[in-house]
């Protein structure tokens, strides 16, 4: 069984407890404006120039050798470390995953998945056999900005997460400030109504950055990364949304 | 024979215009003839049979830091030498602790006529000191007076007695000529003193702190003098913390306290290297790492688990093994026991596979294993000449070194007659090597996509107009070197089981071993001697060096090579791995990063070192060094001010930054 990669990061600090491998898997729903990973999102192969070379996005790997290519690290993940699937949206194509993240469970590797939640119903509940860390993005909570932002139909989300925060209680949700789209009064009191009907412990706050942008323009594409938000507006929002439980992450 | 003379102090006047340069810099034409008209006057160089008795006699005390000192007196007279005869004996660390816990005169015993006569010139040297001390009657003084009056009667009487000794020796070990001096394991040397005196009452341990920070800044003070091949290049390094011989790691509350005084101080000299091991404790890597993160190179990190079982698996006695400490720089050598010349040849594993590239003309190579087997000829030809080179080396008589060195007999220890007396070489350009048989298995073999000729004409035009094959074999490469790639890593100790084997082949009639080290002060010098390679890097372009961090690769990646490259056998002559970091990356992952630490020992590198710095502040102090007066860089074993470096070192460390940020 093949999966279609854009990367695979080790030595990772960022995305989940302990050190880690994060793998980037290609294929995304949403067209987030502010997406740090342009070349994430469509589900194939793709072609950019870069100087005088013509060169892919993205790469075929069987689960047996991405397999060994998480294992690589193994010493380093201790009890707490482990692998990350990132994107793209990580769900799109976990079924493929499934013989892997099976191994990898008897193992005792803890794995951790990176999603916006915008995936078939069933690719979770396959995931929540063997994932053992929830990070979700709380990115737009609105039905209809949702749909005209980030493209994304707010119902799969809402049903997820219900589903989700039923049956795993280890969630860290993520929110990226982006101004005005993530941050308008409206939608920080969508997410803190969220956090407090499933009584989510973890939040994650950060800035989201323009170190895409080469990649963008090799895409022919422009990214939106809002307007500036001052330190204090940060501040603000993490008073808002129940300062013990939010971290300020940089990314 | 006068006439030698004059040339040798021709060469001298040579050496002293370069420190004068160290100190003021190329621009700095006023600073540069003063001095040197000066040294035409005061300039000696002692030559005669008893040279070391009548420098020690004549050398100028200097007063300069009776003023900033409030403890210890440390005086170096950079006008008086000896002359060079044959090769001098330094890039060592010598054992203080021969200094504290026993008297001068208690050493006459293990001594022959000329150590003797060395040690009564000491004690006139000494005494003369003592009388000097006195006659600018600062009061301050008085125990550093007794230290001197006490040195060849008594051993160190307290904390500040053994700490004054060991700058009396280290002074005289300087004016002698020698080199690169290393201070040793001094937490473990000056630690019984330390005890008894907080103990008793007699000392606190804010002025333990203050003694040290002294003791540190009075070695610092003559830097411009002490540099070797560049400035910052001293040598002055102290070994701290370590596993003993029962398998416990040992550290005590001087260890903690070396670590704090180098980071607050932040000079780049004397630097540190810390011992570590999987055993250690975690809050003792947090202040090591606490240290690095600053930018200060130091301390490096030599990892015990690793090295003690490769010495023991080499020949050294295990007890002794457990006292290692290193040359200047990071290539282990017994503490008391060694007069290893470690640094005394380099291997250029490039030059072989360059000069077959220049030869192609007269081989007909048709398969990777052809290749390889050409290579190996010419490699070990090479080598079998790097050796015999060594083996002609003559050094001249160290009666100070040998006072201090325990020996076989009372001979000079330039006669070998120290218990260890092995041979060190480092090497430059492995990873080009295999980089470069990499690329041609890859391109020419494997896919067909180049011939053979057509590479080597590549290299041997420089890759004029071949830029987009370069560029290919350069990204190609990043799958290679430093990777955990197994392809990558068994080539890699293929060529070094050749190069053991080859060494083997020459052994000496002295049986004198030689060792062989992956890091080495050469890969600039030796690189513009050697022509393109075929791993994309141009003619004259620096040459791989260490295990460094390239192309941004994840640096578990770098251990897991690093640990699997093997170091046993004679590959123990210092396997530094080199990580670029960015400022704050370490800050703002600490826990995860001495988790990383932690695991790394045990995974099974041998030794480490950081250069934390990003490419805009570099780039910025090439600029404006105006700007930056203090800032500190690793160069290659030792820590340095980036201003006062070579700009082609300067180039190096911002490219390499460069790519450490692009990969991020």
């Amino acid at each position: 069984m093949n999966v279609l990669l854009s990367n695979i990061q080790r030595f990772s600090l960022q995305d989940g407890p302990g050190i880690r491998t994060t793998v980037f898997l290609k294929g995304c729903w949403l067209k987030c404006p502010w997406c740090s990973n342009p070349e994430n999102i469509k589900t194939c192969l793709e072609e950019y120039v870069w100087g005088n070379e013509i060169k892919v996005f993205g790469f075929e790997m069987s689960i047996d050798e991405l397999e060994k290519e998480i294992l690589k690290d193994k010493k380093y993940y201790g009890d707490k470390g482990g692998v990350t699937y990132s994107g793209g949206e990580a769900l799109l194509q976990i079924k493929s995953l499934e013989p892997m993240l099976k191994s990898l469970k008897e193992k005792r590797i803890n794995q951790c998945i990176e999603t916006s939640l915008y995936a078939p119903k069933e690719n979770l509940e396959m995931a929540c056999k063997y994932i053992d860390e929830y990070i979700v993005d709380a990115k737009i909570l609105i039905e209809k900005s949702a749909k005209d932002i980030i493209g994304g139909e707010l119902s799969i989300y809402l049903d997820n997460i219900k589903y989700l925060a039923n049956h795993n209680n280890s969630i860290v949700l993520r929110v990226p400030l982006v101004n005005p789209y993530t941050v308008s009064e409206q939608n920080l009191f969508e997410i803190r109504k969220l956090v407090e009907e499933y009584q989510i412990a973890k939040i994650e706050i950060f800035r989201v950055h323009n170190l895409g942008e080469k990649k963008y323009s090799v895409l022919g594409r422009t990214q939106d990364v809002g307007l500036i938000i001052g330190e204090k507006a940060i501040e603000e929002i993490r008073e808002y949304l129940g300062k013990e439980k939010v971290r300020v992450i940089c990314i | 024979m006068k006439e030698l003379v004059k040339k040798s102090r021709l060469f001298q006047y040579v050496r002293y215009v370069r420190y004068i340069n160290i100190r003021y810099g190329r621009t700095h034409l006023k600073g540069k003839w003063v001095f040197l008209i000066m040294s035409l006057f005061k300039v000696r160089v002692y030559s005669k049979d008893d040279r070391f008795v009548k420098l020690l006699d004549e050398a100028y005390l200097d007063d300069n830091l009776l003023y900033q000192n409030k403890f210890f007196y440390y005086s170096i007279d950079p006008f008086k030498t000896t002359q060079k005869i044959n090769g001098i004996i330094g890039n060592m660390s010598i054992d203080y602790g021969k200094v504290t816990d026993s008297s001068l005169n208690s050493l006459k015993e293990n001594c022959n006529d000329k150590q003797i006569e060395i040690i009564d010139a000491i004690r006139k040297y000494a005494n003369r000191i003592a009388a000097f001390l006195e006659r600018k009657g600062s009061g301050d003084f008085d125990m550093a007076v007794q230290s001197y009056y006490n040195i060849c009667d008594c051993k160190a009487a307290n904390f500040q007695d053994a700490i004054q000794r060991i700058l009396f020796i280290n002074q005289i070990i300087w004016q002698c000529g020698h080199r690169l001096v290393g201070l040793g394991r001094l937490d473990k040397v000056l630690y019984p003193y330390y005890r008894n005196d907080l103990d008793s009452g007699a000392l606190s341990e804010a002025k333990v702190r203050d003694m040290l920070r002294e003791f540190l800044l009075t070695l610092h003070y003559d830097y411009w003098f002490k540099g070797d091949a560049l400035s910052g290049d001293t040598g002055q390094i102290i070994i701290l913390g370590g596993l003993n011989k029962e398998k416990e790691y040992e550290y005590n509350e001087l260890t903690e306290i070396f670590i704090d005084l180098v980071k607050d101080l932040n000079k780049p000299d004397p630097k540190i290297l810390l011992r570590v091991s999987s055993k250690m404790p975690r809050k003792l890597m947090v202040k090591a790492l606490n240290c690095v993160k600053t930018g200060i190179g130091s301390p490096l990190f030599a990892n015990d688990d690793v090295i003690i079982p490769a010495l023991v698996q080499y020949g050294y006695k295990k007890e002794d093994a457990c006292n290692y400490v290193t040359s200047a720089c990071w290539e282990p050598m017994i503490s008391g026991k060694s007069s290893e010349q470690n640094n005394c040849q380099k291997i250029n594993y490039a030059m072989p596979l360059a000069e077959i590239i220049k030869n192609s003309y007269s081989y007909k190579i048709s398969s990777y294993d052809e290749l390889k087997e050409i290579y190996y000829m010419n490699l070990k030809e090479y080598i079998h000449g790097q050796v015999k080179r060594i083996y002609t080396r003559k050094y001249q008589e160290a009666p100070v070194l040998s006072v201090f060195t325990e020996r076989i007999n009372k001979e000079d220890i330039s006669e070998n007659t120290a218990i260890y007396n092995d041979y060190g070489v480092t090497t430059v350009g492995l990873s080009n090597v295999v980089n470069s048989f990499l690329v041609l298995k890859k391109l020419v073999w494997d896919t067909n996509e180049y011939t053979f000729d057509a590479i080597i004409k590549a290299c041997i035009t420089d890759y004029t107009g071949n830029d987009l094959l370069r560029e290919k074999i350069k990204s190609m490469c990043n799958l290679f070197w430093g990777t955990d790639n197994e392809e990558v890593i068994s080539l890699t100790n293929e060529i070094l089981e050749k190069a053991n084997l080859f060494i083997d082949q020459c052994q000496n009639r002295f049986s004198l071993k030689i060792k062989i080290g992956l890091s080495s002060p050469d890969y600039i010098a030796e690189g513009k001697k050697t022509g393109a390679t075929p791993d994309g890097r141009k003619k004259g372009e620096p040459l791989g060096v260490h295990i460094s961090s390239e192309g941004g690769r994840a640096y578990t990646e770098i251990i897991n090579f690093a640990s699997a490259v093997n170091t046993g056998g004679r590959n123990i002559n210092g396997n530094v791995v080199d990580l670029m970091v960015s400022p704050g990356f370490i800050e703002n992952n600490f826990d995860k990063f001495v988790d990383f630490m932690m695991i790394s020992m045990e995974v099974g590198y041998f030794e480490m070192q950081m250069n934390v710095v990003s490419s805009k502040v570099l780039i910025d102090a090439k600029r404006h060094p105006e700007k930056f007066p203090n800032l500190i860089v690793r160069v290659w074993g030792f820590s340095a001010y980036f201003n006062e470096l070579p700009e082609e070192y300067k180039d190096i460390l911002i490219e390499r930054a460069l790519d450490n940020e692009r990969a991020a």
